[in-house]
């Protein structure tokens, strides 16, 4: 029953990830046993014969010379590693088949059966020894490698890059430790990578090196105490730098702060200072630099100009850094693209690929959304919505409205489309009338609107009097007739108008709320006739009177106060009034019935309130 | 008489009608071929629809275990991050006290401190935190542990013991947020094999360390 899966992986240098996908044409990376959704590519050999990969090898790598990293550097040659605890020789695919064995068994815990396929993705300058290689060591792993795939074009497959197009793109992948351009040519339904370069010892730890390096010297300076063979204080020192290169691309300053960071004559040394990124991209600027070059090279070796250049995509951690982005900017002259993770796309893309060679994207459903929301008008012109943004299709949503007059004999639906939340910033798409109401109070009728969209995106509205089952609708046919930039500009429009919009929605309810009210008392005043108790029918009118004012001058804000008070008031009074007649009955069972009108008159602000319209 | 000439006519008749009806017959068998056939393959049509429609319900059932999962989880451990982020504050106290504090007043502050280190390790703990702290001697389990350096180990000692514990670590329930920070011994012989095991990989390990 369970559908073969192919897993994507990404076999890295420093750390490795793996990716699957889903039913739904989601790819999701499989977090490994410790949560994390990357794992080292280290393994360890133990004298009792166990081998440890991941994080926990790196963990003891300092008391284990038996540790192995790196070893994507000697795929595809003659290196053997030496294992003195077990006496052996491995080679650089047995020792990748163990970090594969390891990611294979998680992803197998996490998706719940077992994995027999996978496609794997090596470096586009590998040569055909190197590819064998990657594909025995996963053969090693128990594993089917249906395919071997270049990291460049499985991260132009994690960005859905089309092949229908003829196009170029770069791929500037920086990674932990390596940075490698390639240039691919997508041309005829084929991705074809026409030019590579890169720097094999180049990689985000250098950047955090140089804040590590800095700040050593800094610590001397201030304090005179040398660091450097520390051991734990340089961890301490890693971690930080690490942290403050992350806040970096964030903020333009980074508070590093190292309390206790050691001990001199004078007691204990703290160390804080504040790193701005103006400084960080000082203390890196030698870095930045050995970044051009490969691009440059890449280009020319592909004998394209930037011009040439449709797209360029960014992978590997440290494109994280607005320096590297800007720096590919620049020399590009193209905004580069980084929707999609940095550490994951890679796996990302190798998952795609596997579906696609199990054949699994021709059975994926395809559906579209509703690339605005879609409602009513109601009450004061707010926009109701029915049916959200961005809800994939077809889809129903039912809401019970009411009339807004006394004795309302119909109810206009006006159909919307759009963000803003008042209906006339929106577009109209269509509207009709529902009649036949029967006279009642306002509030009262149930009128049930229903909003369906089918696959095709034709959106039918419907009206229903719940009392009466008389119906009317509407079809609209061309509610999904806005471009993609239109419909950019209204959700723009929306965010840039939202608190101007926000107000004059909340003036709409305060209103509406006020309006209530008035006609809650008209209406209990009538009822009351002359039970009421004069001073108190004063006092209601008097109020009365004060929020009509109010409501026709427009003072919202003093609309607001008023009605917050009575609100208050109205939960006393109706406190008072609920003992009255409580004792009321207690002391006289022949209660005088006007007593309860009259307490009942009290309780006229506690109306039921209800956002039906 | 009459009826036969009826009857004559009406042969005539009816054989015009029978070649009529043969047409139409025939016509109205491939009707029924061509109806017949359309059935089957909109029954076929209709299973498939169907068996696509209960996978579907099938797959959003088990999408949302699956989110259940993961919403379990994520709720557990949802204070991991911020715990993580709390560490370095907290080692820094660790080590604040370790030190020896000679003037009276001062370690009077000190004291107060650690009566208030004391009262944020009791929220910890009441949030599912619990601490790795292995004391000497202990064998060194990379599981919980990481090594940041070794030191030679005597003849008392046991060889990958801890010698130290230079930070503590912690666990959030039964996931490890940050191991504990430790040095172990290590035997000299050893010691000296890792480097020339060292010395062998040397050009390697100058290229893996660069890069890591």
């Amino acid at each position: 029953m369970a559908k073969e899966v192919i897993i994507g992986i990404d076999l890295g240098t420093t750390n490795s990830v793996v990716s699957y996908m889903q039913a739904d044409g989601n790819v999701k990376v499989i977090p490994n046993p410790e949560g994390r959704n990357t794992t080292p590519s280290v393994v360890s050999f133990k004298s009792d014969g166990e081998e440890i990969v991941g994080d926990a090898a790196k963990r003891q790598m300092v008391t284990n010379p038996d540790t192995v990293y790196s070893i994507k550097r000697k795929m595809g040659s003659d290196y053997k590693v030496h294992i003195s605890c077990t006496n052996k020789d491995y080679t650089p695919q047995e020792i990748s088949a163990k970090v594969l064995a390891y990611m294979k068994k998680y992803a197998e815990d996490n998706i719940g059966h077992e994995v027999k396929k996978a496609v794997i993705t090596c470096p586009a300058y590998f040569n055909d020894a190197q590819r064998q290689a990657t594909k025995d060591a996963g053969t090693i792993a128990g594993l089917d490698v249906v395919r071997v795939i270049n990291e460049p074009t499985a991260a132009a497959l994690a960005y859905g890059i089309k092949t229908d197009k003829n196009q170029n793109i770069m791929v500037f992948d920086l990674g932990g430790g390596t940075l490698d351009v390639s240039i691919l040519d997508i041309a005829d339904g084929v991705y074809e990578v026409v030019a590579t370069s890169g720097d094999t010892n180049l990689g985000g730890d250098d950047w955090d090196k140089a804040i590590s390096d800095f700040l050593l010297e800094e610590i001397k300076k201030q304090s005179g105490v040398d660091l450097s063979t520390n051991k734990m204080a340089l961890q301490r020192l890693k971690d930080e730098s690490e942290k403050a290169k992350i806040t970096l691309s964030s903020s333009l300053e980074a508070t590093i702060t190292l309390p206790y960071i050691a001990f001199n004559a004078n007691g204990p040394v703290n160390f804080e200072t504040k790193l701005t990124r103006a400084k960080f991209e000082d203390l890196t600027r030698s870095l930045l630099a050995r970044c051009e070059e490969p691009v440059r090279k890449a280009m020319s070796d592909a004998k394209l100009t930037f011009n040439d250049l449709n797209t360029v995509l960014l992978i590997g951690g440290s494109t994280r850094m607005p320096a590297v982005q800007e720096l590919v900017k620049r020399m590009t002259g193209k905004q580069p693209n980084m929707s999609v993770n940095p550490d994951e796309a890679v796996s990302i893309g190798a998952s795609i690929q596997g579906a696609v060679i199990a054949g699994d994207l021709k059975d994926i459903v395809l559906l579209d959304v509703t690339p605005l929301t879609l409602g009513i008008e109601t009450l004061g012109g707010v926009m109701t919505p029915l049916i959200q943004r961005n809800t994939t299709i077809p889809t129903t949503k039912s809401q019970v409205f009411s009339t807004a007059e006394d004795n309302q004999p119909a109810v206009d639906v006006v159909v919307y489309q759009g963000e803003r939340p008042m209906a006339r910033d929106n577009k109209m798409l269509g509207h009709f009338k529902l009649d036949g109401i029967r006279p009642a109070r306002r509030g009262q009728p149930r009128i049930e609107v229903t909003f369906s969209i089918d696959v095709n995106g034709i959106v039918n509205v419907k009206a229903k009097d719940l009392d009466t089952n008389k119906e009317q609708q509407i079809t609209i046919s061309n509610s999904n007739g806005l471009s993609k930039e239109e419909i950019d500009r209204m959700v723009k429009e929306a965010e840039a108008n939202k608190a101007a919009d926000e107000k004059r929605k909340e003036e709409v309810e305060v209103r509406n709320r006020a309006e209530q009210l008035i006609s809650n008392i008209d209406e209990s005043l009538s009822n009351a006739g002359d039970k009421i108790d004069p001073n108190q029918k004063e006092q209601v009118t008097k109020l009365r009177d004060e929020v009509k004012s109010a409501l026709d001058k427009n003072d919202i804000e003093g609309l607001k106060s008023k009605l917050d008070e009575l609100e208050r008031q109205a939960a006393a009074a109706q406190q008072a009034a609920s003992s009255q007649a409580q004792t009321n009955s207690q002391q006289d069972t022949s209660t005088n019935t006007s007593n309860d009108a009259s307490n009942d008159d009290k309780n006229v602000y506690d109306a039921n309130y209800t956002e039906k319209k | 008489m009459e009826e036969n000439k009826k009857d004559i006519d009406n042969k005539k008749e009816t054989s015009e009608d029978v070649k009529k009806e043969d047409v139409n017959l025939e016509k109205l068998n491939q009707q029924l071929s061509f109806l017949q056939s359309e059935n089957a393959k909109l029954k076929e049509e209709t299973k498939s629809w169907q068996n696509k429609y209960y996978e579907a319900y099938a797959n959003l059932a088990n999408t949302r275990k699956s989110l259940e999962k993961d919403h379990q989880q994520f709720i557990k451990y949802c204070s991991a991050g911020f715990i993580e982020k709390l560490i370095p504050s907290l080692d820094a106290f660790e080590m604040a006290f370790k030190a020896e504090i000679k003037d009276p007043v001062v370690n009077n502050f000190a004291m107060g401190f650690k009566m208030i280190f004391n009262q944020i390790e009791q929220a910890l703990q009441e949030q599912g935190v619990s601490f790795i702290s292995p004391k000497k001697g202990d064998k060194f389990d990379e599981k919980n542990m990481h090594a940041i350096q070794t030191e030679i180990a005597s003849d008392e000692v046991e060889n990958n013991s801890v010698c130290a514990c230079l930070a503590r670590g912690y666990l959030l329930h039964d996931r490890m947020i940050r191991p504990a920070m430790v040095s172990v011994y290590k035997k000299e012989e050893k010691v000296e094999n890792a480097e020339e095991k060292s010395a062998d990989k040397k050009d390697d390990k100058e290229d893996k360390t660069s890069s890591k």
